[in-house]
């Protein structure tokens, strides 16, 4: 299951224990905005995953490049 | 002369990239535990989610820790995307905090779904902070 289809059946989750009676409107719209952040959590962790990334390119690089000299 | 100056703005942007990541702040074993400390509080808090007092004590706990987290990336230079999950996380339990200040019977299904969300992004920030350069 990708990370949309994980936020899709998440959703439908909360609302099927609305609708169910299981949890009441204050709850569901907290729920509701929880899964916002976690989108938000999942961009910003790629964003620092892509950092670290680059960040080993670059070591890596420099050690070869000195390797050289 | 377009061309010129859309090459040297891309130069000039991906120069910035690397000088953000080459510089970036490292592992840091603290930042590392606090995030391992939501995450392993919010799965063992699922065991208390019939217990409305404990669970509010818990939703407090969880909140604080986030919050400790938080102040310790932010001043730490060059630390700005650490400090953004932690804001994520503190923004999150405060969510579940904020819950239980203004209902006196919150239920048990939301008391586990809202841990199960905090679980997985203290997951997911822990994943990626525990990759940061040694």
């Amino acid at each position: 299951m990708n990370y949309l289809q994980q936020i899709a059946k998440l959703y439908e989750d909360y609302t099927f224990a609305y609708d169910a009676g299981q949890i009441n409107a204050a709850e569901y719209k907290s729920l509701l905005e929880g899964l916002e952040i976690e989108k938000v959590v999942s961009t910003n962790a790629a964003e620092l995953e892509y950092k670290e990334n680059l960040n080993l390119a670059i070591n890596t690089a420099i050690k070869a490049a000195s390797a050289f000299v | 002369m377009k061309t010129l100056f859309a090459s040297f703005m891309v130069l000039l942007l991906s120069g910035c990239v690397l000088l953000d990541a080459y510089f970036m702040a490292g592992y840091d074993t603290n930042e590392y535990a606090l995030v391992n400390k939501i995450k392993t509080k919010a799965e063992l808090s699922v065991e208390d989610c019939k217990d409305v007092k404990k669970s509010r004590q818990n939703a407090e706990d969880l909140y604080f820790i986030a919050i400790e987290m938080k102040n310790f990336a932010e001043n730490i230079p060059r630390n700005v995307d650490t400090t953004k999950l932690a804001t994520n996380l503190v923004e999150l339990t405060k969510q579940g905090k904020e819950q239980y200040a203004k209902d006196s019977n919150v239920s048990e299904i939301f008391c586990k779904l809202k841990l199960q969300q905090i679980s997985r992004s203290a997951e997911v920030a822990q994943k990626v902070i525990g990759k940061k350069p040694r």
